[in-house]
């Protein structure tokens, strides 16, 4: 099957039969988003949390900002004829990648994606039915556009699916 | 986007030689065997081609951030690949028990650690000396796992203040033993403007 690999800071939409991939999620987190009806799916792999976050205000902000990617995701998902209302989430990553003697809430920037994402989804009235985040291990994860399958691939704990 | 002429870069690149010199001395040091220093690769790249640019997002490896602060801020991540941590830790704990593959018990952990700790105090002090200004660092965070997973929380810092990354990425290798090693330093862009005007750039 067609393998679209989801950049850093990149999304994907497809109407077609295939798998979309993110490789080696750390902090960044992977959204995926699925209609079971037209089987529309979609996948954002997002470093931020907001774009009002960023230090300078980026006249153009990229989906690497979780609310842009998201509000973007689902334009472009509608755009290939997915219907908002029964969209369905499943999200992975969000890990916090180093540890130290002495503990750093700024290392955690995992964690306030994770956050930030579940808020974007409560917004938009979307549920995330299932999820692998937070921890300390990085994920490779591969979306199936025909079963809406989230497999989770990980060096350190092994692989599963949600 | 920002970008740097060739003379800024030829200044960073030797800005950068010198610190990664002092840190390769160090490492000579304390595992007496030879180390050298390649040419810095300096590159300004889309963050998201940096896994890339190191090695592919799927290389395994032991990574050792630190933040820095003081006149110049940013972070350094000195990454080898597993295997190769594994032949540094056979040469700093002699006589214990050496570890293999990706599994780092505390005490492998912690003498990565304190190995970086040592570079990158060298690496720093050696930048200090030359811009005659004050750099400190943080204590050395740990992480073992695919590069792709450890470098993006660099990533994001950079991410946070624009959409490519100054790649100044410089290669410590041992010819005798497989022993590479990647020193990476990311100044946040006040800092480079500092070192720049240090060079006599500005």
């Amino acid at each position: 099957m067609n393998i679209i690999t989801v950049g850093i800071g990149e999304l994907r939409v497809s109407k077609d039969e295939c798998i979309l991939e993110s490789i080696s999620l750390g902090s960044c987190v992977g959204v995926a988003l699925y209609d079971p009806g037209t089987k529309v799916c979609g996948l954002a792999h997002i470093m931020l949390p907001s774009s009002a976050s960023s230090v300078r205000g980026m006249s153009n902000p990229t989906p690497k900002f979780a609310d842009v990617a998201v509000k973007k995701i689902l334009e472009d998902m509608q755009k290939m004829g997915a219907v908002k209302s029964v969209i369905v989430a499943k999200i992975a990553g969000g890990a916090c990648m180093f540890r130290s003697a002495m503990a750093d809430p700024a290392m955690n920037i995992g964690e306030r994606n994770v956050a930030a994402v579940r808020q974007l989804m409560r917004d938009e009235k979307i549920s995330i039915i299932a999820e692998d985040t937070g921890r300390d291990y990085g994920r490779t994860i591969q979306f199936s556009s025909t079963t809406g399958k989230l497999l989770i691939k990980s060096a350190k704990v092994g692989n599963k699916e949600i | 986007m920002k970008q740097y002429s060739d003379i800024e870069l030829d200044a960073l690149r030797e800005f950068i030689s010198v610190g990664t010199g002092h840190a390769a001395t160090a490492l000579s040091k304390l595992i007496d065997k030879d180390i050298t220093v390649k040419i810095p690769h300096l590159d300004l790249v889309p963050v998201g081609q940096v896994p890339d640019k190191l090695g592919g997002p799927n290389l395994p490896i032991v990574g050792l951030y630190f933040k820095v602060y003081g006149d110049i801020e940013g972070s350094i991540l000195l990454f080898f690949p597993q295997e190769t941590a594994n032949t540094l830790l056979t040469f700093l704990m002699a006589g214990l028990p050496g570890s293999s593959g990706a599994e780092f018990d505390e005490m492998a952990q912690s003498a990565l650690m304190e190995l970086g700790n040592i570079l990158a105090n060298s690496y720093v002090n050696a930048l200090a000396s030359m811009m005659d200004a004050q750099i400190l660092i943080s204590v050395p965070y740990f992480s073992s796992d695919a590069l792709g997973a450890v470098v993006d929380f660099l990533l994001i810092e950079v991410a946070q203040a624009g959409d490519y990354a100054l790649l100044m990425d410089t290669v410590i290798d041992s010819p005798g033993e497989k022993l590479a090693g990647n020193f990476i330093i990311f100044p946040d862009t006040p800092s480079l403007e500092k070192i720049f005007r240090k060079m006599g750039l500005r």
